[in-house]
This record gives C-alpha cells, structure tokens and sequence, in this order.
C-alpha cells in the first residue's frame, strides 16, 4: 500500500470515531420531530443543486432535458412512488384545490411522512434482504419484519440500520430485537450471509471467492476467508445445555413421541431461538484450500477486504468492529452504493447498473453526481426519508419519462425519469386502494402471538418446557379423543341444526375450544386469523391489506407473484416482465371479485354520483387520476359508461388499460 | 520450498497480505484470467485459424506483436491500448470487440483493464504453475511502439479502426457469421431419405393447417414432415385427408391422437409408404381400422392406447416387421396376441402399462433410508 | 413391469446394436436408390463414429417433441443422489441400491426412480463454472453468463421460437412454481415467455369470464381497452408496454381455448394424484404430463430447497422423496401412454454440493462437477455417461458443459442449435451458445 494512500486511511479512521457521536445526534434529532423540522436540510436547495449537475451532464452530452409534468402526472407518480399506491379521489381533489405554488414540495413532505411510505419502504427491503415470514421453513420471520418496519417509522439512519442487523444477537423472540433475523435468514450458511452482506451493503460481488479467487474481479479467496471470519463463528439455534437438557429429560420418560418431538422442535426453532455472537475472529481455512499463499485447514484472522484495516479494540466484539468499518463514511463503497440505489428508487434506473456489482473500474454514468450524491447522504446523516424527500423534490424526477425505450447497457444521463411498469406490490396496492377505505392504515399479521408465548416461556427451565410440551400433548390427545365422540354424534343424526343444541355437543365443543388455545401455544393448532374489530374494514376479506402486511412472499399463485413479487431466494429477484397470468386476473380475476363489488370503496363514491357524464369522469379520476379527454368521454358515453350497468365495464377497461399499470 | 513456507507464514500476518496477494495476481493474471477471456472470445478471429486484421491474440508474443494496424497493447495504460479500449464501446458500434458472439462483460473489461494497468505481465510460462512470485518476474510488454508514436494525433482507437475496414470489403463482413465457427450438427436418417424427395406444397400446407392440421418439418430441407390432426375438434372430413394422398412421398410421422378419426377415415392412410410413426391413442378406432395399415411396413411406432382394438386387429399388422413400440394400454389386446407379431419382428417391444407407485410406499426412513436387507 | 414386457424391453437393447448396420444401409441405398452422394457436410465431420475411416454414417433423428424440464433448485448434492461414491470417506451416511440398468446404482433416497432406471440416461459430468445460485441458475436455463446487458431467453422460449407451438390456443411454454425472475423470453419475442403457474392444484386461475358477464359485454370491454391502449402505446414504443399488447392477445385467446381443462389436475383420478405424491412438485409433475397431452411444448417444474449448506442428509432424503415420487411416477406413466417416446425429461440444476462434508453435516456448492439426467424422448436409457473420480470430487471422464448439456436437450427436439439469432441490439446468439450436443446419449 503507498504511502499516501495510508494517511488516507488513518484520516478516515479518526473520522470513524467520530461517528458515533455523529449518529448519536441524528437519533436526537428523529427522536423529536419538532427539532427535526429545525434541523432538516434545505430540501429545496439540495434539489437545485441535483438539478445543477443533471443540467450539466446533459449539455455535455449534447442531450435536452425531458419536459416537466403536469399536475395530473405529478400527483399520480407521486402516489405511486413515495406511498407505493395511486391517491383516492379525496386524495386526488384535495391536491387539486392547494392553490400553493409550493403544493407539489408540500404534497411530497405530506407522503414521505405518512404511513404509506412505511410500506413503500418495507417492500424494497423486503426484496433486498430476503425477508421471509418462515425463514427456512421453520423459523419466526414476523419479529424481523415487525422490527424493520418499526425501524423505517423511527427513521432509523440506513448505516445505524444496518449496523443493528450486523451486530444482532439474543433472543429472536425478545421484543425489539427482531434485528436477530438478519443472522437466521441465512442460518447455518455464515459464509453465504457474509457474500450476501457484501452485495447488499457494499454493491460487491465476491460469491465467487468463496471457492477461488475471483476470475474477474480483485478478490482472492484468502480475502474472502478473512472477511468472512468476522461473522464465521455467530451461530444462531437454541442454547446448547438447554438442548441437552431436555433431551435428558425426554429420554427419562422413555423413548419421545412424534408429537413430543414436534414440541421439543419448536422450543428450539422458535420459543428459545437465539443469535449468538462470539469473542473469535478467525476462521479455518477449508481443507481444499488451493492457493499457496496459506495452507489448507489454516487458521487465518479476520481482516477487512478493502479500505481501512479494521482494529478490534479490547472488549469490542469482532462483529462491532467490522459493522463500525461497513457503515463508516470512510468505507469507499457503502455510500455510494446506497445512494445509487436510493437514485434508482426514484428515477428507475442506477448511475451505475448493475447496482450490485462494482468493481475498481466502475465509473457511473454522471460520476459528478454520484460523487455528489454520496456526499448527500452523509450530510443529511444517512436519513433516506429526508434524501428521497430531496430526490423528489427537483425538477429531475418532475419531468416527463423518456418515451424510448433506454437500452441496457447504454449510459442514460437522466433527462428525466424512465418509464416504469408498476411493482408487483403497486399494482395489488392500487387495486386495494379502489376497494378498501383508508388502506395505509389496515395491518395484517404481526409478531404479537409469538411474543406473548415468548413472554411466557422465556425463563422457564428446562424442566418446566418439557412439563409444557408434556401437557400440551396430553391435551392434543385429549382434543383428538372429543374430536372422534363428536363425529361419532353427528353421524347419528342428519340434521345439523339438532346436533347443535344437543347439550353434550356444547359442551364437548366447548372443551375443544379450549384445549385448541392450549395447542396453539406451541404451534400444533394454527391460529384462526384475528377477526376485524376495526368498523371501517368491517366486512371486508382480512387478507385484503397492503402487500407489506401479507405474507413475505406472498404464496403461489397471489397476484402479487403473478406480477412478479421476489420469491425472496435472492437479493431484488422481483421482476417486472409482462406474463398472461397478469392480463388473466386483470381480466377475470380481481376487478370483478373486489372492485365491482357494491361494498368496494370505489363503488361506493360512484354511487351518490348522478348523471352520466359526472360519473364517467368520477371513474377516470378514481382510476387515472385524470379527467377524460373529449373524445374518451364520448366513446364512454357512447359504451352506455355512467348508467347503471356500463359503470362496471368502464372501470374493468381503465384497470386493464396499460395506462393503469405504467408509471408514467 | 522454503520460500513457499515462507509466504505461507506471511499470509497469516494480516496486515502485510494485502501486498502479497496484489502481487501475485498482477503477475499471475494473464494465465488465470486474460488467457481465458481472450480464449473464449477472441482466438475464434485472431488466433491459429483465422488472424483478422492481420492479428492473433493467442500467445504473449503475437499480443506484442500486434496487427496490421499496429500495437494492440500497451503497458500501463488501457486507454491506449485497443486491446482494452476495442471491448468498452458501446453495444452496436461498429469497432465493437468481440465483433461475434457476446460482449465481454463488465468484469471482463475490468479485468482488462487492471490487468494492463498493472504492467501487462505475462506471468510464469505455463498457466499451471502456482500462484507465487517468481524470483525474477517475466518483463512486461515494451511501451509503445515507434510507429505508434510515429503519428501523435492517432489515438489508439482511431488507429485500430482500418483493422475493420478490410473485412468491410468482404461481403459476409456486415453479418454475424457464429455459424461458421459452429460445426455441423450431424445429417439424420431422415435427412438422407429426403434427398430428392419434393417439398410439400405450401399452399397446400396452408389449407391444412385452416383447419387445426399443422405440419412440422423433419428434415432439414423441409421434404419430409409430420402431419398432426391431433388439434383437430371436430369428426375428420374428407377435405381433411384427402390431402394425405398427396402427400405420401412426405407424412412420416402422423398423429391423430385424441382426434375424432373412424376407422374407415384410416383408408387414406394406406399410401403413407414413408410412414414410420403413428398416433392413434384415445381414439374410436377399432380392428377394422387396423386392416389399413398392413401395407405400412416402415412404421416403427404404432400408439394404440385407449382405442377399441383387440388380438383379432392386431393379427393383421404381421406384415409391419419394422415395428419396434406398440403401445397397447387400456385396450382388450393381450401378450397372447402380441406373442404372434413378435415371431416376425423379434425387435417389437409391445407396453399394456405399468402400475404406478402407490401412494406412500415405500415410506424412506430418514436416517437409513429404504434400503431393507 | 411385467416379466415379460421387461424381458422385451432387454430384448430391444440388444437389438439396437444392430442400429448401425442398418443406418450405414440406409445411406448406401440413398446413394444408390437416388443417385446423390452424401452432402458434404456429414462426410468426415465433427461426428464421424470412428475416426477418418469409419463408413459415413446417419444418426437417427431424435424423437422428442416436447418436454418436461424438472429443475433442482438450490443445488441438488450429486454424491446423494445420483453419482454415489460407495466406500469413499465423502459419502457420508449414504448407501447405494441397484437399480433397473445394469451397473447402474443411485442413492437409497430414490427407491422408485431406481426402478425406472431403464428409461434414464444420467450425466454424472455435467459441469459449470458459475458456483452462486443467481448466476447458475441463470446459466443453467440460457446457456450465457449473466450480464447486465442482456438478457437471454431460456429453453422453452428457444423451442417456440424455432418450432412453433402444436397446439394453437395454449402457451406453448409454462413452468410450474419457477423462479420469480425466470429469464423467460429474454431478448426474444415476448409471445414465447412461459405462462407461469404458481400452484399446480390451483391451476390455471382466472381463465374464465367472470360470472354474469355476457359474450357481447366481454367483446365491448375489450374493444374499449383497444381504442385506450392505443393512444398509450403509441406515446410509448416501448418492449414492455408492446409485451402487455401481446400477453392480452394471449390471455383472451386463451379463455376461448378447449383445451383449458388441461391445466386442471382435479381431472385425474385420487389415485393418479397420489402416485406423484401430496407436494407441489409432484403435482406439478402430474400438471406437467396433462399439458404435453394437451400438445404443450416445454413444462417446466422447479423443485426448491436443495442449498443443504447444514443438515445435508435429512434435507437431501426430504427432497430426494419429492424427486423420487414425482419423477418416478411421472416415466412409467409417460410410458404407458407412449408419450416417453416423444417427451424428453431433463432433470437439471445449478450445481451440485462440495465431496467434503462440513462441520453442520452440510455441504456447500459446488460446480466442478455433478450429476443431470435425461429420459425419453429418444434418448437411450440405462446408461451413464461420463464419470467423475472416487470422490466425486473431478470429471474423470467425458466431460459434459452446461452449454453441452443445453445443446443435448436442443438436439433432441430437432432444433437447429446453429442457426444464429440476433438480439434487438443487433449481437448474434445460439441456442446453446457454443455447446455440442453428446450423441452418444440417443439411441
């Protein structure tokens, strides 16, 4: 290493200690909005100065900017990029009337603090970290989900973020500490985390070091081994003694029963599941190690693959470390590759593609603006709400998307944002948001079930799980023997309505209800879906909630796989390519199952609507966000639009329409 | 070996391994990377066979050497070397590297570039050797060239376009020609037989597949073909096989599964003397339809599964001794009737299907597995 | 299988090595019967069966007009399933079972598959240089590295695009519980992206009209959505957006189509649906037999969850059941129907796991080398091609590339693996980009 470059390194060094004084201010600020709104940056001048170097770029490369949009435009893009979803009509209108010559700055302050933008958030960090409800099958992925979510509404700053899921350990059930499924997405596969890691936080593919040096890139696989030593001895699973203790005492009563079993399981990969850290930072060079710069089965120390040398002080545990020198300002690529991301969030395509796989010779498309955007991302304290707020504030992401299609591959300057098809997640939000009143506010599934039998069970000793499991078997057997008398009682008798009053029924059932909560304790019964308590969803299915409140992913066959959503086997495997599945729920599917229906909230601001032509227009707004031009309004009067019946075909042709699904 | 032990030990202290492991790659690269990417998208052009522009790019010596436009390489600096900058165009400029075949991806290039930045060193001789510092590394690659130099103003790009401009002239120059360096897939045996025999009328070819008949082509010039009526909806006309009359020097694989075909309808099958193929499972057809296909003596596969036919039909396909698969499942055929077609054509294999698995058995042991002794 | 159908089935591979006699016949009587000689490019090529002097000879054409693309999601360990190493220290607890093709022996996971033996021809040389899931799998499917350029199509699109689909009215191409980013059409026209099926019990959803919506009401909404697009499509002449025009012709086509009730299993008997087994896979298996019935080219059906980085052995038997049950089901019942004939089964994946075993009893990826299979579609069964050493740990024999592997499948349906194809920015592509396909594999 030269010389020069080593100052470098000790400059950057001192400024990592004094980050986390940094960091700390930035909590401060979040922690009280009022200071907050004191202490913002000046969005409208941080947008300017984007614009500036936009400007720059394109005149260098003889190319005119796109035209600016108008309100219509703005608005339903705006919906759909900062809350994920189009507006309401209400939404729509109350836009409409803000006279201000500031209301696109304030429209945009409006969402990027609303509920919506939570969601928004969680379903690209979703895609990016993998985040599954049953990691592996079998483990609680509700407690990491609940936490990243709580993480974006306490805007949480990314580099303190991802310094939490790095250093993560404990108890995965413990409240507030659902950080710990970063470690269990990838339990087991330390090394395949550690390559995961490096792509996501640091847009550097080192995969193929795992096995031998990197064909293309710089990394060998000693630096991939020594990297990967800093996470190589974090083991995730349930204490060992405790492990060893109740398989003695299942042994003392004899051999243990399937349903025992399933029990002394799910206390291990549930109940007591923990994330351990540890104290050791080396690994073992595997036995096929192949290069001769170290021997195979050699133990090696950790040691950072680029940028400062990471120095473990005393007492500091190996993994804080190495978390303190990723999210340093000083890493050379951890910035950079978050803003570019956050770029690409906003305008739809990277300054540098692909976002995960920088390399030495990478050079972005505008590098002023690269340069300059990471610099943003330090001053406003690695905050993304405030840094999206300012992507979304210039006059960049408020032009019209380029008509032509942008080659990959071929650099794009950004004379305005490209055009989009909707996520898979905003197409089932906008369908929602024409069925369901207030559909930010409605929430799915959450980790409070399992915290509460966390709660329960988190100082129990191991003899007493086992007296748990015992009893929570006895009471399966037990719900099977009612469930066998009660069938044997309703083949006695055809007529369902007898059985019921029968007083032996009542009381069986009676008992079977509650031997069921028993069971569900350790997860042998599933647990029946919470009922709506909420009057304004009353009636409504409880799986119609925003796609960040569902299942991560969704099943099979969910139209939010249908249009793409990841599966979640890798980092940002959703895809937006067409499918015929897509135009068959769009045509069948959806539209008339739930929006047509009388209760959708679409439906219901139609119906005091009178006359043709008001109600034409009230669907276009509701749909498109715009009024119909002269001609669309008198091919939908003509089609018989706007009276009783030809309501329901204009709705289901603007949904299906590529307009609907295209952000424009 | 005791300079070995001692990088081993080096790599252990941290600190100093960055260093190592620089070095070695600068010196190790070409044999571990560049060779292989010039390997695979390069020597096709300028390698033993072919040296467009009058270069190859196959051994140290020639990437010295250069082409008719002059140095390809030049050490320390991939912005004057053509040999980096000829790969970073962008796609469908007409200097693209390779000009066949995939670009080089970014890490390719990246590769490249480090690689010549570094020195351009070729390394040990042989791309075998081990990873470790020579005690006297092999010099880089000379820096520019006299005759590079000769015109100040030429940049290397500039310079390396008249190596496109010869195969300009060429009249294959504008179009990819991968299928050149493709060898030839082998001819088949019903290649052979299509030789001399007419292709189908295309209108004719039309008319048919109006009518759910389409027609796929099984030799590569097209002469011989299946017909399939098995899209067909609806009972089979006369319109519908007429045609087949025509076409009998081409049908030789004919399916009509699933299709509402009788037995008479198979008459018009009894000039398909190329026929070796023949679809009539779930069908209607029965031992009378059976009696039309006795002339078919090359059919090879007869699928008779789910139709009417019994031991009786298939007495009269004695004369098919070509027959290898008779497929005779869900139908009243027995082995017994089978056992006589046999005699003729030993090779005849005749399936009446199989039981399938049934659920849960056999049940794995996890640990053991199924294996019972 | 009966005795005597086994011993006809014996009788037959005997009978094949009379296969080239009567090929050399043929050719001899083509020059004599038509008076040409052979054309050139089969004289002493790259396939000559033995060296300069060996006689000219055709290959027979392969039969397969359609198949089914079983993928092993994850990695599927070679050493456990397919290419086992008794006596080696890297076989771990696993012992091996004889199966229906002489000298041919698989794991105890795979009970049934070893008594379809006689239909399969593995490939224990199968080999790749992309060692993540992202990328093998990507490779495996398009035969091209992954870039970020260009995106290649996979193998069912190929197959519309050079041979068109048999049946009109249903995609020619869909998989069954794919990846969420399934390379699909790539470059090519989107009319040949596969139709993606999530839950094979569930079918095809949404493929009829919604109920009360009459004919003449279906045909105005769709000519409303025309006059719309329109506008939109000419403001933006874009791929994606011209895409949507495309899937929506499909989708309405496809609501017209008789042939839909191929897509619903609930069709088949309990006890066809048990045979392949109470999982996705298996059902999908048994989805996958009713569509190339149908005349649906390429089904494809992915198993997940083979990356057994820990608790190798119980995870591989798990899915080694699946495997087992499915596929094992799935060739004799091709069989009975004579659709092995003219179906090819490919069973694929991204790499196979690391000899050594790990600390967590796992194995890790590994892409020197691991085991594909293929069956049907006239390809030669009982045999193993290519080895790998004693430790399953190096190709020792006929090494076999994924592009190799890709060309095989593309031979055996008949398309032309040289004909070049052009990407819309102009760069020429192959099916199997470079590969050959290993003709000692057909029969």
């Amino acid at each position: 290493m030269r010389p020069s470059i080593r100052r470098a390194f000790a400059l950057a060094l001192a400024m990592t200690l004094a980050a986390p004084a940094f960091a700390a201010e930035t909590a401060g600020r979040v922690a009280d909005p009022s200071a907050g709104v004191a202490r913002k940056p000046d969005i409208a001048a941080a947008a300017t100065a984007i614009d500036a170097l936009v400007q720059t770029c394109l005149a260098k490369h003889q190319q005119k900017p796109n035209p600016e949009i108008g309100d219509e435009v703005f608005l339903r893009r705006c919906y759909l990029d900062v809350v994920g979803r189009i507006p309401t009509s209400a939404e729509a209108i109350e836009f409409a009337k803000n006279d201000s010559p500031k209301r696109r700055r304030e429209l945009i302050a409006k969402l990027i603090a609303s509920e919506g933008w939570v969601s928004r958030q969680f379903d690209y960090l979703a895609d990016l970290l993998r985040v599954e409800s049953a990691p592996m099958k079998k483990y609680p992925g509700d407690p990491y989900i609940d936490w990243i979510k709580q993480s974006i509404r306490a805007d949480m700053p990314y580099d303190r973020f991802v310094t939490a899921l790095l250093t993560a350990q404990g108890r995965v059930l413990e409240r507030g500490n659902g950080a710990t499924g970063y470690y269990v997405r990838d339990a087991g596969m330390p090394q395949d985390n550690m390559s995961n890691t490096v792509q996501v936080f640091l847009g550097t593919r080192v995969s193929c070091a795992q096995c031998h040096d990197h064909p293309f890139d710089k990394w060998s696989r000693l630096q991939y081994m020594q990297m990967a030593a800093f996470t190589a001895n974090v083991s995730e699973g349930p204490d060992p003694e405790l492990v060893k203790q109740l398989r003695k005492l299942a042994r003392s009563d004899g051999a243990p029963t399937q349903e025992e079993k399933q029990g002394l399981k799910r206390i291990a990969d549930s109940v007591r599941l923990e994330v351990r850290g540890s104290d050791k930072d080396t690994i073992q060079l595997p036995k096929d190690y192949q290069y001769a710069n170290a021997k195979p089965g050699q133990t090696v120390k950790a040691h950072a693959m680029f940028g400062d040398e990471i120095a473990i002080k005393h007492g500091e545990s190996p993994r804080a470390a190495y978390a303190a020198w990723m999210t340093s300002p000083e890493n050379p690529r951890f910035t950079t590759v978050i803003a570019n991301r956050m770029w690409k969030r906003v305008m739809g395509l990277g300054l540098v593609e692909p976002l995960d796989n920088f390399t030495d010779a990478t050079v972005a498309s505008d590098p002023e603006l690269l340069t300059h955007l990471t610099q943003l991302m330090k001053d406003v304290g690695y905050d993304l709400r405030v840094f999206e707020e300012i992507l979304y504030n210039t006059k960049t992401y408020q032009r019209a998307v380029t008509t032509t299609e942008v080659d990959p591959g071929e650099p794009y300057y950004f004379p305005g944002p490209v055009l989009r098809r909707m996520s898979a997640e905003q197409a089932w939000d906008s369908l929602l948001t024409l069925v369901l009143p207030d559909v930010d506010e409605r929430k799915g599934a959450n980790a409070e079930n399992q915290y509460a039998t966390y709660d329960d069970m988190k100082d129990k000793t191991p003899k007493e799980l086992w007296d748990v499991v015992t009893n929570v078997v006895d009471s399966i057997k037990k719900r099977k023997e009612i469930q066998d008398q009660l069938k044997e009682l309703a083949a006695k008798t055809d007529d369902k309505r007898e059985l019921a009053k029968n007083p032996l029924v009542r009381e069986l059932r009676q008992q079977l209800q509650d031997l069921n909560e028993d069971a569900k304790s350790l997860g042998y019964a599933k647990k029946r879906q919470q009922p709506e308590t909420d009057p304004r969803w009353k009636g409504y299915p409880r799986d119609l909630v925003r796609a960040s409140e569902l299942p991560s992913p969704a099943p099979p066959g969910h139209l939010l796989r249908d249009f793409g959503q990841s599966d979640r086997n890798l980092i940002e495997n959703a895809n937006a390519s067409p499918a015929v599945t897509q135009a068959l729920t769009l045509l069948n599917g959806v539209v008339d199952q739930h929006v047509l229906q009388p209760q959708s909230a679409l439906m219901k601001s139609l119906e005091p609507i009178s006359g043709q032509e008001p109600r034409i227009r009230a669907t276009y707004l509701a749909i498109l966000t715009r009024a119909p031009s002269a001609k669309e309004l008198a091919m939908a009067m003509s089609a018989g639009a706007g009276r009783p019946n030809g309501t329901a075909d204009l709705v289901w042709t603007l949904i299906n329409s590529n307009e609907f699904l295209f952000v424009q | 070996m005791s300079r070995m032990l001692a990088i081993a030990r080096l790599a252990t202290i941290g600190s100093l391994l960055a260093v190592f492991a620089t070095d070695t790659r600068a010196v190790d690269a070409y044999a571990s990377t560049i060779q292989p990417i010039l390997a695979q998208s390069c020597y096709s052009c300028h390698g033993e066979k072919r040296q467009k522009g009058g270069l190859r790019l196959d051994s140290p010596e020639a990437i010295a050497k250069g082409g008719k436009s002059g140095t390809v390489l030049v050490a320390g600096d991939p912005a004057k070397s053509p040999l980096y900058t000829r790969t970073i165009l962008p796609a469908g400029d007409d200097d693209i590297m390779p000009a066949k075949g995939d670009h080089l991806s970014q890490d390719e290039t990246a590769a490249i570039e480090r690689w010549i930045k570094a020195g351009a060193n070729f390394g040990p001789a042989s791309s075998a050797a081990p990873a470790v510092v020579p005690a006297t590394p092999t010099p880089a690659i000379a820096p520019a060239k006299a005759d590079a130099k000769a015109d100040p103003k030429s940049d290397a790009t500039a310079e390396a376009k008249p190596d496109a401009k010869p195969d300009a002239s060429k009249p294959d120059a504008s179009k990819p020609d991968v299928k050149k360096e493709l060898p030839p897939l082998p001819t088949t045996d019903l290649d052979q037989q299509s030789l001399g025999v007419k292709v189908p009328d295309a209108k004719l070819l039309k008319s048919l597949a109006a009518m759910g008949i389409a027609a796929h082509p099984l030799s590569a010039n097209q002469a011989l073909i299946e017909l399939d009526f098995s899209q067909t909806k609806a009972a089979l006309t006369a319109e519908m096989l007429k045609p087949l009359e025509s076409l009998a020097d081409n049908v030789v694989w004919l399916d009509f599964a699933g299709a509402q075909v009788s037995d008479r309808d198979l008459s018009h099958l009894e000039g398909l003397k190329r026929l070796t193929r023949l679809h009539l499972e779930k069908t209607e057809i029965g031992d009378k339809g059976l009696a039309h296909l006795a002339g078919l003596t090359q059919l090879e596969y007869l699928n008779l599964y789910g139709t009417k036919v019994t031991d009786a039909g298939l007495a009269q396909l004695a004369s098919l001794v070509h027959l290898k698969s008779l497929y005779l499942w869900q139908t009243k055929a027995t082995p017994a009737g089978v056992e006589k077609l046999s005699a003729a054509d030993p090779g005849l294999q005749a399936s009446f299907g199989e039981d399938l698995p049934e659920a849960g058995e056999p049940k794995p042991d996890k640990k053991k597995g199924g294996k019972k002794k | 299988m009966s005795d005597t159908s086994r011993n006809r089935f014996d009788h037959a591979i005997a009978t094949r090595c009379d296969e080239v006699t009567r090929r050399s016949f043929l050719a001899q009587s083509a020059r004599a019967l038509l008076g040409v000689s052979l054309i050139p490019a089969f004289a002493g090529g790259l396939f000559a069966a033995d060296g300069d002097a060996a006689p000219v000879s055709a290959v027979r054409r392969p039969t397969a007009k359609n198949i089914i693309y079983l993928y092993m999601a994850g990695g599927m360990s070679h050493i456990d399933t397919f290419d086992t190493k008794p006596g080696s220290k890297t076989q771990g607890p696993v012992t091996s079972i004889k199966t229906s093709a002489d000298g041919v022996q698989v794991s105890e996971y795979l009970p049934l598959l070893a008594k379809q033996m006689h239909h399969v021809a593995l490939v224990r040389s199968v080999n790749s240089t992309q060692g993540a899931h992202e990328q093998g799998n990507y490779f495996m499917h398009t035969s091209y590295t992954l870039r970020g350029t260009v995106k290649h199509p996979a193998l069912g699109a190929w197959m519309l695009r050079f041979s068109g689909r048999t049946n009109p009215t249903i995609p020619g191409n869909v998989v069954i519980q794919g990846n969420s980013n399934y390379p699909g059409a790539g470059y090519l026209d989107p009319r040949f992206a596969p139709l993606l099926i999530g839950n094979p019990s569930d079918g095809l959803q949404h493929s009829a009209k919604p109920p009360g919506v009459t004919e003449e009401q279906f045909a105005k909404r769709l000519e409303m959505l025309k006059a719309m697009n329109q506008q939109f499509q000419s403001r933006y002449d874009q791929a994606e957006v011209h895409g949507y025009q495309s899937v929506y012709d499909e989708a309405v086509a496809l609501m017209k189509s008789e042939d839909l009730k191929a897509f619903d299993i609930s069709g088949e008997s309990q006890g066809m649906r048990d045979s392949y087994g109470d999982s996705p896979f298996g059902q999908g298996c048994l989805l996958a037999r009713r569509l190339v019935e149908h005349g649906v080219r390429f089904v494809e059906v992915e198993l997940n969850g083979w990356d057994t980085h820990t608790d190798n052995f119980d995870r591989v038997s798990d899915q080694a059941a699946i495997l087992d049950r499915g596929l094992g089901t799935l060739l004799p019942d091709l069989a009975n129907r004579g659709l092995l004939e003219e179906t090819l089964v490919v069973v694929a994946t991204e790499f196979g796991r690391t000899p050594e075993i790990t600390d967590n009893n796992g194995r890790n990826h590994y892409p020197k080398c691991f085991s594909c299979l293929l069956a049907g579609g006239g390809v030669k069964g009982g045999q193993a091609h290519g080895k790998t050493d004693d430790q399953g740990a190096m190709v020792a024999d006929s090494p076999v590339s994924v592009q190799d592997f890709n060309a095989t499948i593309g031979y055996a349906a008949g398309l032309p693996l040289n004909e070049v194809v052009l990407s819309p920015a102009g760069r020429p592509f192959t099916l199997a980009d470079k590969g050959r396909p290993v003709l000692g594999l057909f029969s």
